[in-house]
């Protein structure tokens, strides 16, 4: 028995010691920074107009679809900010999993898609019609290939994009969604309740964040923190400390999506 | 004039022929007070690429504005590299062989004694020779910039192309890929059918191939100014000196004569020339076709018809939710073309009126074209813009049309022909099935609509 617990003890002993000499230095900083928050629409949440469906209307016209060029949530949370690290690329990992853009109940799921350039983009169609995906890309080649019903295409750009492109399907003209190309792990997109949060963010390095959004390409004035603020091309800087790094709430003004 | 007032008040100086001196000229006239010579001088307008204020429009919407030093900037940048219309070569050198010698053209991979027959005014030498023949068959309406904006463009439908784009519709490279040197040929020989563009078959060989490279010439140039406008509202600065945006000339190549690799980005007109260098690889070579189209009566073909009217109707292709039921291009007329992307970009379903007349005055005013939606094709007419060739409709389908709203139903991969197998080609359907669309659509301005159409499959459709 006191033999077992002495070999634990030493066990634990030169775990510490490991921990403490043992690892090559920049373990110290295995620590890493997270960046939240939260953006919210400044007045009235704006309506969301009803999509004219007016193909294939005994598939697609069984759902209520509205348009999602600016989804804002009851308490004014909004939808798909785009928040990532500008010159900031990872070290390569995660790019090996394929990116879903599917084509879902007569729309694009989701609305805003991220990729990064060599990472797969898997465009995929579960409705039982026909669709087509037009991307217009500005650096990379246009595209524009048929995807019938329960087809898939695999798409890898070869470079970033400096906004988000729009992604449409010419037989149904009311869907639309955007796909943003950046050379980056470091990227979030606002979920519904306008909440964001980007983790794994090299600590004690200041970072440049650039904020978009498919409506107004570039989100470049927001309060926080109660503070009116402008962020010049929609970025702005900050140094990150280890763990959390909360903006808080950032409020927009809805000029700002005119 | 409309034009000229814009032009003075956004660009002042900036947007004035430097290189042709012409202000200083007036300069001078008024300080000798020749006043005979200053209105002759000063009241016809001297031909120059005017600046690409669309884009610059569409890119400062999305960023920050452009600045007028930094429009100056990417007018300098133009005129070193690409020259003036009238002199398509380096306009700074002083003594002309030396000009020749450095021209930046050249070593971009243009023929430059070419783009000097195109460019320049229109004129007859004592040899008989005619010269500034873009300006005598196609500024009025492509404008002198190539962009699809002469004097004549507004009264047309279609428009005129605009070549700054760098987006050409009618070829026989898959997706995005350039046009070859062959597809260009076939525009200005046989025309575009159905547009206002005519056939120049009766011009000498020599004059339409320099036409070719002057097109060819204008389109290098305005793709390689939009990059750049993109580049300064997205960065508030040029992506590099003016050797560095050309990129390192000449580009390495294969033994196929293709560029190997893809230059960097900022190598702006680098990247622009290996498009087009690159674009004879990606020419579609058809899978053998399963019926003798020379002989339209045969049995063979009938069937290949009767397959191909499946496939038209099927929701692997649904050619009918745009092309109509009827086949009459009825079926979808609400989108627009690349060509109007500011206009698509504010969504089909934008019902708000009152912004988009906003945003359409915003783009007329700096010179875009009323936005117009763009028609399917009717199939009933037996017009084909492409070309009527069963190989021009086999690879229209195969890649759709470049810039428009026609999807690809073949592949990249697909488009070695019978070298790739169909396990491996992808694609909407088997490339021999395009072959029996091909079929059925040429067979459609023959079918007697006025009898009616059987009813279609999954058509709505009820013939009277």
């Amino acid at each position: 028995m006191m033999s077992k617990i002495g070999s634990l003890r030493w066990c634990i002993v030169a775990a510490l010691l490991c921990g403490m000499y043992g690892m090559p230095p920049s373990t110290a900083g295995e620590e890493t920074a997270t960046l939240r928050g939260r953006f919210l629409l400044e007045g009235p949440v704006p309506a969301r107009g009803k999509l004219t469906v007016n193909k294939d209307r005994d598939v697609c016209g069984v759902y209520d679809l509205r348009d999602e060029q600016l989804v804002v949530a009851e308490d004014g949370g909004i939808r798909d900010v785009i928040v990532y690290a500008r010159k900031l690329p990872g070290d390569g990992s995660g790019k090996e999993d394929a990116v879903l853009l599917d084509n879902k109940d007569c729309r694009f799921a989701p609305h805003v898609v991220a990729v990064q350039p060599g990472q797969t983009l898997l465009v995929k169609n579960s409705d039982p019609v026909a669709h087509n995906t037009q991307i217009s890309f500005s650096s990379n080649s246009a595209f524009n290939e048929g995807l019938p019903p329960s087809g898939t295409k695999e798409i890898k750009l070869k470079k970033s994009e400096r906004y988000p492109v729009s992604v449409s399907c010419s037989i149904h003209p009311w869907m639309r969604g955007y796909l943003v190309v950046q050379d980056t792990p470091y990227i979030a997109i606002t979920k519904a309740d306008g909440t964001f949060e980007i983790s794994g963010l090299p600590v004690g390095k200041e970072v440049e964040f650039q904020v978009a959004h498919p409506k107004s390409k570039r989100i470049d004035e927001a309060s926080v923190g109660g503070k009116a603020t402008k962020w010049k091309r929609g970025r702005f800087k900050k140094k990150m400390v280890a763990g959390d790094n909360d903006l808080g709430d950032l409020v927009v003004m809805p000029d700002q999506f005119k | 004039m409309r034009s000229n007032k814009r032009c003075n008040d956004r660009w002042g100086a900036a947007c004035q022929p430097r290189a042709e001196g012409w202000p200083d000229a007036c300069l001078r006239a008024v300080s000798w007070a020749l006043l005979a010579s200053l209105l002759v001088g000063c009241q016809s307008e001297v031909p120059y690429f005017r600046p690409n204020l669309v884009e610059i429009e569409i890119e400062q919407d999305a960023s920050e504005p452009v600045t007028e030093d930094q429009q100056r900037l990417i007018n300098e940048t133009m005129l070193a590299l690409f020259g003036t219309p009238d002199r398509p070569a380096n306009p700074f050198p002083e003594d002309a062989q030396a000009a020749d010698a450095q021209s930046p053209l050249r070593t971009f991979g243009f023929d430059v004694e070419k783009l000097k027959v195109s460019a320049g005014p229109a004129y007859r030498d004592a040899e008989g020779n005619q010269h500034g023949l873009y300006r005598l068959h196609c500024a009025h309406c492509h404008g002198v910039t190539g962009g699809g904006d002469g004097p004549t463009a507004a009264f047309l439908n279609p428009y005129p192309r605009d070549y700054r784009q760098g987006v050409f519709k009618y070829k026989s490279t898959f997706g995005a890929a350039k046009p070859t040197h062959e597809d260009l040929k076939r525009v200005l020989v046989n025309g575009v059918s159905g547009t206002s563009m005519p056939s120049f078959r009766l011009l000498p060989d020599n004059e339409i191939e320099a036409l070719i490279e002057y097109v060819r010439y204008l389109s290098a140039r305005g793709e390689t100014e939009i990059k750049l406008i993109e580049y300064m509202a997205a960065e508030g600065e040029m992506p590099g000196s003016i050797s560095e945006i050309a990129g390192g000339f000449p580009l390495p190549v294969d033994d196929e004569g293709v560029a190997e690799e893809e230059p960097e980005e900022e190598n702006v007109v680098a990247s622009v020339m290996y498009q087009w260098k690159a674009a004879p690889v990606s020419v579609i070579h058809p899978v053998s076709s399963p019926v003798d189209f020379s002989d339209p009566e045969s049995t063979a073909m009938a069937e290949s018809i009767a397959r191909g009217e499946k496939l038209f109707y099927s929701k692997n292709l649904q050619c009918n939710s745009c092309h109509g039921d009827s086949a009459q291009g009825d079926g979808q007329r609400d989108k627009y073309t690349v060509w109007f992307k500011w206009r698509e970009d504010l969504g089909t379903n934008n019902d708000d009126q009152a912004e988009i007349n906003r945003v359409v005055h915003q783009f007329m005013d700096v010179g875009a074209l009323k936005p117009r939606t763009i028609y399917p094709r009717n199939l009933r007419l037996g017009v084909y813009r492409g070309g009527r060739r069963p190989i021009d409709l086999y690879r229209r389908i195969y890649s759709g049309i470049n810039g428009g709203p026609m999807p690809a139903q073949g592949t990249v991969t697909g488009i070695a022909g019978d070298e790739v197998p169909d396990s491996e080609a992808g694609g909407s359907v088997r490339r021999e099935q395009i072959w029996d669309v091909v079929s059925y659509v040429l067979s459609l301005p023959y079918e007697p609509l006025s009898q009616g159409p059987p009813q279609r499959q999954g058509s709505k459709y009820t013939p009277r």
